[in-house]
């Protein structure tokens, strides 16, 4: 291990810690280490705001964001990222300057970018977090305890075309309407980046339960193996039912080929564990087209919303081409729309294709 | 949306809730004076809107049933509708925000309640069972004007198809509650002299005569022997039983004071007169 250049506990006190590492005790930060070669996602990392690029503020564990300047120390999480809007990055960390991923925490290295937004945001690495007995600090360590029996939670997913599509607006109004109807709910948010946008949206309606990937020690999914996702997903639905709900309601990031959801979809044990799903999408081809490929992984949703939802017209032609009935956020809201979609989901493996 | 609630005691054992979720809700609670044997009560007015006729006769019903009643009153300035549930009109969501505080506040301490209704109450009382079986445990129907048949072949609010607009969001949502809306104790009152065709406060059209009949009195019998034909069908004891009071008209206090309804309806099946 190299020499430790600078008292760290300061710079850690002095940090922004960012939403992705809200678990994390901070007093277990008491070394660094500059080994970012064998950096793994999860860890935690302090760096020094280079450049301001792409991402302009950092969410805070406290749930509001904060302006970034240059110069100022961040924590972050070392993570992987997908997200077509935004950026293609890996779970890796070079010395000489890395990338910020996400907003609420994630700092890797870019590949891809979408041409419409500007280059990442630059972080100069200065350590890897490290514990007193000289292990790294990682999110897992922190993370909510596995589940120990199979859970039985009834559990509705919310799946989309893309990013945008309608698909946290979907998952909070279901919430909200099962709420309404006097159940005790869980928000859940199984795959995708950690960032507090969703988690306070889910947690505005009230519900009993919110829960992400990050709570179960992970910054984001994309290029986890399956087997960990599938362990983060009943991880938080064990913790979910410890809590009392009566139901959970799980959005799934991304589009269908995205790699993570493809191989969920794909997932014999998903397929029979949920028992509901609805798709968001944004127009009625999206809509035709979301629905031909579940159809052909086995599946049907039990309704359409998103986007497309705010357009009677898009609405209707959805409908005539997939048979599938769409619903609004009013109506998702709705506790008797929300206890119809509910009652199937009491149904174990109720979802199959027919 | 509802989180504007004040609490007023008007009398001892009594208080007046207000729940604001759409519109204003208030309701009185009758509290037994010893201790609570038995799940609450809810019981709904008819158009008359007089909750105040229902506390009155309830509120000895409570000490003998050993049960807090809860007597909603939907006013007519928040609620020109509140028999039927449309989109415009949501009585049932004003109902479950009222029972959501109540929980709150532990006077509802059981995972479902009774709910008695008279005459549009009754209306309400059903529709709301049909579309939130999960909050109702036995169901009290007192001369309801007409009801929302478990048949999706009319339309709603007739039956469970689509509506003559072609919305078809109710009847799915009533068909998918319906297995549960059957697996319970469902009992209706009429009075044996409520059987005026012409009454001004019946509702009368072609198709809800072929299909329900002329009077209250012919409705009810109706509708009892569809609901124990479905509940034959479904598999789930055939509880759904007609109690035509004797010599009583459209009136509360009458099928109260006279044919003992407040007390068939409030007492558990163990503790009936008869």
């Amino acid at each position: 291990m190299k020499a430790i250049m600078h008292p760290p506990v300061d710079m850690f006190k002095t940090a922004k810690w960012a939403f992705s590492t809200r678990r994390v005790n901070r007093m277990d930060a008491v070394r660094m280490n500059d080994q970012f070669e064998n950096a793994q996602a999860g860890d935690l990392i302090l760096g020094r705001v280079s450049e301001i690029g792409q991402h302009r503020n950092i969410q805070l564990t406290s749930g509001r964001r904060s302006l970034l300047y240059p110069g100022d120390l961040v924590v972050l999480a070392c993570g992987a990222r997908y997200a077509p809007d935004q950026f293609e990055g890996v779970a890796k960390i070079n010395p000489a300057g890395a990338d910020m991923l996400a907003g609420g925490g994630c700092i890797g290295e870019m590949r891809l970018r979408n041409e419409r937004i500007r280059p990442a945001t630059k972080i100069l690495p200065l350590g890897r977090i490290m514990a007193k007995d000289g292990t790294p600090l990682n999110l897992e360590r922190y993370a909510l305890p596995k589940a120990r029996i199979p859970t039985a939670l009834p559990v509705i997913v919310v799946f989309g075309t893309a990013m945008n599509s309608g698909k946290t607006l979907a998952t909070a109004r279901l919430a909200y309407g099962m709420r309404r109807a006097g159940l005790k709910v869980a928000a859940l948010k199984g795959t995708g980046t950690g960032a507090f946008g969703d988690y306070n949206e889910y947690a505005d309606t009230g519900v009993h339960y919110v829960a992400d990937f990050t709570d179960a020690g992970m910054v984001t999914t994309y290029q986890e193996p399956l087997d960990r996702i599938k362990t983060g997903v009943e991880t938080l639905l064990s913790s979910a039912e410890r809590a009392g709900c009566d139901i959970a309601v799980m959005e799934i990031a991304d589009g269908l080929y995205q790699r993570e959801t493809a191989e969920l979809l794909n997932d014999t044990w998903f397929r029979t564990r949920i028992g509901g799903l609805v798709f968001a999408c944004g127009d009625a081809v999206a809509a035709s087209g979301g629905v031909t490929e579940l159809k052909r992984l086995g599946y049907r949703p039990d309704v359409l919303t998103g986007i497309l939802s705010c357009s009677p017209m898009a609405a209707a032609e959805a409908r005539a081409a997939t048979g599938v009935r769409v619903v609004n956020k009013s109506d998702l809201a709705d506790p008797s729309e929300a206890m119809m979609l509910a009652r199937k989901a009491f149904v174990p493996c109720a979802l199959a294709a027919e | 949306m509802f989180n504007s609630v004040s609490l007023n005691t008007c009398a001892v054992g009594t208080k007046v809730v207000s729940v604001e979720q759409d519109q204003k809700l208030t309701a009185t609670l009758l509290y037994p004076s010893g201790p609570v044997r038995n799940r609450p009560l809810v019981a709904l007015h008819g158009i008359s809107r007089d909750a105040r006729a229902l506390a009155d006769h309830f509120a000895p019903e409570a000490d003998a049933a050993g049960r807090v009643i809860i007597v909603p009153r939907f006013a007519r300035k928040h609620w020109p509708v509140f028999q039927r549930i449309t989109h415009r009109h949501r009585p049932d969501r004003a109902l479950l925000a009222l029972v959501a505080d109540l929980r709150l506040r532990n006077v509802i301490t059981s995972e479902a309640f009774d709910l008695f209704g008279f005459s549009g109450g009754a209306q309400l009382a059903h529709r709301f069972a049909m579309l939130h079986p999960e909050h109702v445990a036995d169901l009290h129907l007192g001369a309801a004007g007409w009801y929302t048949l478990p048949d999706a072949s009319m339309p709603y609010p007739m039956g469970l198809g689509p509506s003559t607009r072609g919305d078809d969001r109710w009847g799915r949502r009533m068909a998918s509650g319906l297995a549960a809306y059957l697996d319970r104790r469902i009992v209706l009152y009429v009075g044996g002299l409520d059987d005026d065709p012409n009454d001004p406060a019946l509702r009368r059209k072609p198709e809800l005569d072929m299909a329900q009949g002329t009077t209250r009195l012919v409705r009810a019998r109706r509708y009892a022997e569809a609901i124990r034909d479905l509940q034959l069908k479904n598999g789930v004891p055939a509880t759904c039983a007609l109690h035509e009071l004797p010599g009583c008209s459209h009136d509360f206090a009458d099928c109260a004071e006279n044919g003992g309804l407040t007390a068939f309806a409030a007492r558990p099946a163990a503790e009936k007169l008869n």
